[in-house]
């Protein structure tokens, strides 16, 4: 389903080149639970942005579902995004004046989904992700693991073919972490493509399949135990 | 994105950084009130001058004694000779004649007007019975001058409210005989209190028959006469009619100079229109000023959004749906601000008709369209950069600086 084929991204810093990917080469299979690990700066972020199409590679191609997205204009990207990827971010990046609905709602609004739409399916996601007595609360007045309950609730609303983690439990505490594992675990036991990019190894070793980068490659690729 | 959830979702941006957008709001709506509310007063006060002119009557034409660009270098006005006067038979013989609706000879003079030992000075005007329609004058009580031959030196007067109140008070005036000049005359009329008319207050006057304002200032001549056009179309008529009629019975001379109501009225109207169109300029200039404070603070918005704006895009969001939401946020609060200067031009309007009743400030309708839609291009024009700033913002840096 996901088809990277010697993909390379470089950076110039400073007028250096940094290959933060290193024609890496990757296939992703629908309903897979992949993790991905390394050292800071081994280029996982890069990895899991050029996935998510928030970066396009300089060079080499990238197929999802079949369809080459190397060279979509914005537009097209941006359509991509919304229908295919469900992003998870460490810092939950919710909108601070919005209630947890309607952060919740925003991709299917970008979406122009009809409001009765948005409603019922936003209502479904907060009663299935325990959020139901808190819907009209912002995230101010939310605890930690709730928001990042909301921020998941917010990336599967679209119904996407898969979900980019990028150190979800990196900002919460060990049992609202555990709790939010588990919730993406079930996730991806109804079928959804479940990638996670972790430094914890306790989490990373959950994942069905696991792989490691170091310095822009990939240097470890084993199904996990 | 559906344009009233755009609408919704800039509501929510709005109202999340309330004082901001007060701010902007103010500074929009001073700038729209201030040119609805300068023209309102321009206009205004073109109204007033084309109301004192219609007041003197509309098809009016006055004819004048001597040619007012040739008197001052002919040979006559060296040796002291003034131009030939305008003569009653002239007048009677203006008045005969197809586009001529209604004509009345003018004179005017001062004289001291007394009864029962009070005594002033006044101004004087001799004319006839169609004074009262030609110059729409009101009369408030009695009759005014008699529908008679002009030659007829009648002893009668009609006197201004100021006149009757200063003379009589509040007792009976009409049939009473007072002293005007040297001779006795009757009053027949007060007029109402008009105020002015362009140049003449009619509250201070008297008015005599024509003949008998020649006796009381010992003159043969006429001030002017007033020829009313039968209508608008008939002015070039009338004009040709005034010079043939002229020169024949002065010898072949035209001596006289023409002047039309309409073409001083379009003088007047010009020259307004040209002041109320350079102070709606001037206001605009401070919705120009709003525009860049929007500019100005929504820049500084994208900056303290940029996280949001990285969201968006991650969340499926094209660079041009950022735009439209930026762009529409500032639309938004260019037209409830340019919604709340409409109500304050108008409230201040308003309140200047209040102080000053004969100066009717309504905004001309082209003011308050202009005044809105320059409001909107501003708020437009002036949102563009910052909106094409957010849209080009990199997802993922704006991600992580958030």
């Amino acid at each position: 389903m996901i088809e990277l084929r010697e993909v390379s991204r470089i950076f110039s810093v400073g007028g250096q080149e940094v290959r933060a990917m290193d024609r890496i080469s990757l296939a992703i299979e629908p309903g897979e639970y992949l993790s991905i690990m390394g050292p800071s700066g081994s280029g996982k972020s890069t990895l899991l942005n050029i996935l998510g199409l928030l970066d396009t590679p300089n060079s080499g191609s990238y197929l999802l579902e079949g369809q080459d997205v190397t060279s979509l204009s914005d537009r097209q990207l941006a359509a991509t995004r919304s229908r295919k990827i469900g992003f998870i971010f460490q810092f939950f990046h919710l909108i601070p004046r919005l209630t947890a609905r309607q952060n919740i709602e925003l991709p299917l609004l970008l979406a122009g989904v009809p409001r009765r739409q948005r409603l019922e399916r936003s209502s479904r996601l907060i009663e299935a992700f325990g959020l139901a007595d808190r819907p009209h609360h912002r995230p101010d007045e939310l605890s930690g693991g709730q928001r990042q309950r909301v921020a998941i609730a917010r990336a599967v609303i679209n119904e996407p073919a898969v979900l980019l983690a990028d150190e979800p439990t990196g900002n919460l505490d060990r049992s609202s972490g555990a709790g939010i594992v588990e919730l993406m675990e079930d996730l991806n036991h109804r079928g959804l493509t479940l990638v996670v990019v972790t430094h914890d190894p306790e989490i990373g070793e959950r994942a069905g399949r696991q792989i490691r980068v170091v310095d822009g490659r990939i240097v470890h690729d084993s199904p996990g135990g | 994105m559906r344009p009233l959830d755009v609408i919704a979702f800039s509501l929510t941006s709005l109202g999340s950084n309330r004082v901001r957008t007060l701010l902007m709001l103010l500074a929009m709506s001073i700038g729209v009130a201030a040119v609805v509310l300068l023209t309102g007063i321009g206009n205004g006060a073109r109204l007033y001058i084309v109301d004192q002119f219609a007041s003197l009557g509309t098809n009016l034409v006055i004819v004048i004694p001597g040619r007012a660009e040739t008197a001052a270098n002919t040979p006559a006005t060296l040796v002291g000779e003034t131009p030939r006067d305008l003569t009653l038979d002239d007048a009677q013989a203006l008045s005969r004649g197809e586009p001529v609706r209604r004509m009345a000879p003018i004179n005017i003079g001062e004289l001291s007007i007394s009864w029962r030992g009070r005594e002033r000075q006044v101004p004087l005007l001799g004319s006839t019975a169609s004074l009262l329609e030609i110059h729409h004058l009101r009369l408030e009580r009695g009759s005014f001058l008699p529908e008679e031959d002009m030659e007829i030196a009648r002893p009668v007067c009609v006197l201004g409210a100021k006149v009757y109140r200063e003379l009589f008070g509040r007792e009976n005036a009409l049939g009473e005989l007072v002293r005007l000049g040297g001779f006795r005359c009757r009053v027949i009329g007060v007029l109402g209190s008009e105020g002015r008319s362009l140049g003449m207050d009619t509250e201070e006057l008297v008015v005599v028959p024509v003949a008998f304002a020649q006796m009381l200032l010992n003159t043969e001549g006429l001030f002017r006469i007033l020829v009313e056009a039968r209508d608008p179309a008939a002015i070039a008529r009338l004009k040709t009619h005034i010079g043939v009629t002229i020169s024949k019975r002065h010898h072949g001379e035209e001596d006289v100079t023409i002047i039309t109501q309409d073409s001083v009225l379009a003088t007047f109207d010009k020259i307004f229109k040209v002041l109320t169109l350079t102070v709606a300029g001037i206001a605009a200039i401070s919705l120009v000023v709003a525009g860049i404070l929007i500019m100005n603070v929504m820049l500084m918005a994208v900056a303290q959004r940029t996280g949001e704006i990285g969201l968006c895009k991650a969340l499926g969001a094209s660079q041009l749906q950022i735009m439209v939401l930026l762009v529409s946020e500032a639309l938004l609060l260019s037209a409830i601000g340019g919604l709340l200067g409409l109500g304050l031009g108008f409230g201040g309007a308003w309140a200047a008709v209040q102080f000053y009743p004969d100066l009717q400030a309504a905004p001309p309708p082209w003011a308050i369209a202009a005044a809105f839609s320059t409001a909107l291009t501003t708020g437009f024009v002036f949102s563009l950069l910052p909106a094409r700033r957010a849209a080009r913002l990199d997802p993922i840096q704006a991600l992580a600086r958030h």
